[in-house]
């Protein structure tokens, strides 16, 4: 990593968004008059819209439809009666934020639209102004009467600069007391804005800044407002719940982004997130840079940092660190601990490795403190102990929860919080591991694969080696870590994989060793609903007819 | 990447008939499933809304061209259960 600006990145960048924008274009050119979802981004939530357009296709190419005897052309349908499709579901902010999020006031180099692959179930939102309102509306009033619709997955931008955000929050903070999670540039969010979101708390606000500086902002942002850099003071005199994000692009020098953080942990946000920078095939037909080069050395430079910020400086993917620096795995390391936090106040710090909590002396995996915590976090109870080695030494120390409370501390329960305790890692359940047993028993199986990503490999083959045997006995499990070929460049996380990047894996696997008899593929890679569907809109069923061996889904929350 | 363990979707004819059925009875079947259809969905050209009254098998299709011309299946139907 150098103290210069990569240039070629910056380059690729704008050749990226020149071919991005045509895209739009070419879209909002074909759109027909109407609130419009295209069938892809419907598929994750609403697959019965996508079997509805095969029976009519069906239809049409076996006969044709008319109108009092005559021949009509069909191209298209409409739902008839939105009741058929409504759901009794708790209401969700979020889904008619998303609706919202059409626009954005700056052009970051970094913008992941500037990567889009074109083949995901994420669309341009190409519908007018009116009809995303009309959208919006109907959504609205469902959420009022306790019933909800499909949310269709367009793609994200920015939901504050949209002049019906506020409507639609007060609307929605009438019927949910759950907190709204923004995320934003946060152009819009001048002394005004603020208030206004106060009004509507709880809210919590990711401000993805970035850059500190006026002149990397025009640069790599194309943004000349300065409003964002005002808006942390205010939100931190507001005693707000906020953190902030900024991509180690690597068209900034590390000088630019020292500056930014340092900037950033001045308004003491609850965390500031440094995100590694993502680049998919269609970025550029080259790598860029080299990633693992680099991401290395943001992650060293990062973990030397944090001891001179007050501010968590959390890693984004958080595993990588874990990698980079090779920390032992499963090891509840604190990384950070947030300002005037009841972990602050007790003088928890950076390096701590927790070995207990209250009444549970023993903790056994990351997963386990991690729930125990947020437990704890929502129980309101005034005081919790907290046991850890500190340089081998064990310690131990108790936690004035309601003291911080009284004194401002701002991330009380609705907001997830760990008391301002910042852990490397959320680890894997050792109820996930449990659960492969019970699958692998069920089918019969005696070697079995689970599909994972590099970043998490490590991490799993350590929970493999010191509980594998206990769970589940002589049965075989091998890790096994697809590339992920949907995206291509540089992207590794598991999430982000396909079924068809696992069917290949499983094809290569099998070619391999044909004693394999079970795959697992943790299902965050399916998305959430009940539907199973991977990014790219195939449903699991498809994996499991093209796989060469017999797969099955693992129910979890992500490994991270 | 091909999907090769899809096994062939079969089709043959089972039994030998047991009375005198036609095939209106396939007819009322096929009229059926578009109207529920049409039921859930109204059809659309161009953005803007078409109410069909009838549907015509193409002439080549499965042979259902008795006499020379398409056969026609109207779907205003009298229960209402249509468009």
């Amino acid at each position: 990593m150098t103290d210069l600006p990569n240039e070629e990145v910056s380059r690729q960048s704008r050749d990226a968004w020149n071919r991005t924008a045509a895209a739009m274009r070419s879209a909002r050119a074909e759109k027909h008059p109407g609130l419009v979802y295209p069938i892809e981004v419907t598929l994750k939530c609403e697959p019965r819209i996508a079997y509805l357009k095969e029976l009519i296709e069906q239809a049409l190419k076996l006969g044709h439809f008319t109108v009092g005897g005559e021949r009509v052309e069909i191209d298209g349908f409409k739902i008839r009666d939105i009741e058929d499709w409504t759901t009794q579901l708790p209401p969700s902010a979020e889904e008619i934020f998303d609706l919202l999020s059409t626009r954005c006031a700056v052009q970051c180099e970094f913008c992941y639209l500037r990567m889009d692959t074109g083949n995901t179930v994420a669309k341009f939102n190409i519908n007018r102004k009116s009809d995303i309102e009309k959208d919006v509306e109907l959504r609205l009033l469902l959420a009022e009467t306790g019933r909800r619709l499909f949310a269709p997955t367009f793609q994200l931008e920015e939901v504050l600069s949209h002049p019906l955000f506020f409507h639609a929050a007060e609307r929605m903070r009438k019927i949910s007391d759950q907190p709204f999670y923004l995320s934003t540039t946060g152009n819009a969010l001048d002394e005004r804005t603020i208030d206004r979101l106060e009004a509507v708390a709880p809210v919590e606000i990711r401000v993805s800044l970035n850059s500190s500086s006026p002149d990397v902002r025009a640069r790599i942002m194309q943004d000349k407002s300065s409003t964002v850099l005002r808006s942390l003071g205010i939100m931190s005199s507001k005693h707000m719940r906020f953190s902030v994000s900024l991509v180690a692009w690597p068209a900034m020098a590390w000088s630019e982004i020292e500056e930014t953080i340092r900037f950033a942990d001045k308004s003491r946000p609850y965390a500031i997130f440094v995100i590694l920078p993502g680049f998919t095939r269609t970025f550029s037909p080259q790598m860029v840079i080299d990633s693992d080069v680099y991401y290395r050395e943001v992650a060293e430079r990062i973990v030397a940092l944090r001891y001179s910020v007050r501010t968590p400086l959390i890693l984004h993917p958080r595993l990588f660190e874990q990698i980079a620096l090779g920390y032992p795995p499963n090891t509840n390391l604190v990384i950070g601990v947030t300002p005037d936090s009841p972990a602050a106040n007790a003088t928890i710090r950076i390096g701590d490795i927790i070995t207990g909590m209250d009444d549970f002396a023993n903790i056994v995996s990351q997963r386990q403190l991690s729930n125990l915590l947020s437990l704890r976090h929502r129980s309101l109870k005034p005081f919790v102990s907290i046991h850890l080695l500190r340089d081998g030494e064990p310690m131990r120390f108790e936690l004035d929860v309601h003291g911080a409370y009284r004194a401002g501390y701002p991330n009380k329960p609705p907001f997830e919080d760990h008391f301002g305790i910042n852990l490397l890692s959320q680890g894997i359940a050792i109820s996930d591991l449990r659960e492969i047993s019970r699958i692998a028993s069920k089918r019969g199986a005696r070697k079995v694969a689970i599909v994972t990503s590099r970043v998490v490999l490590p991490t799993l083959d350590d929970l493999i080696e010191r509980w594998g045997t206990l769970l589940w006995g002589d049965l075989e499990v091998v890790p096994i870590v697809p590339e992920n070929r949907f995206f291509g460049g540089n992207i590794f996380l598991g999430e982000l994989m396909t079924g068809g990047d696992i069917a290949e894996a499983i094809s290569e696997l099998h070619a391999r060793d044909p004693d394999f008899d079970l795959v697992l593929v943790p299902s965050p890679a399916f998305g959430p609903g009940g539907w199973w569907r991977d990014l790219a809109g195939e449903p699991f069923s498809r994996l499991k007819r093209r796989s060469k061996i017999p797969v099955e889904l693992l129910i979890c929350s992500p490994f991270e | 990447m091909e999907e090769k363990n899809i096994s062939p979707f079969g089709f043959a004819i089972e039994g030998r008939g047991r009375g005198s059925r036609s095939a209106e009875r396939l007819e009322d079947f096929v009229k059926a499933q578009i109207l529920g259809l049409l039921d859930i969905v109204v059809l659309t050209n161009k953005g803007k809304i078409v109410e069909v009254d009838g549907f015509v098998w193409m002439k080549d299709a499965f042979g259902r061209v008795e006499d020379g011309a398409p056969k026609s299946i109207p779907l205003n139907d009298d229960d209402g259960s249509g468009q």
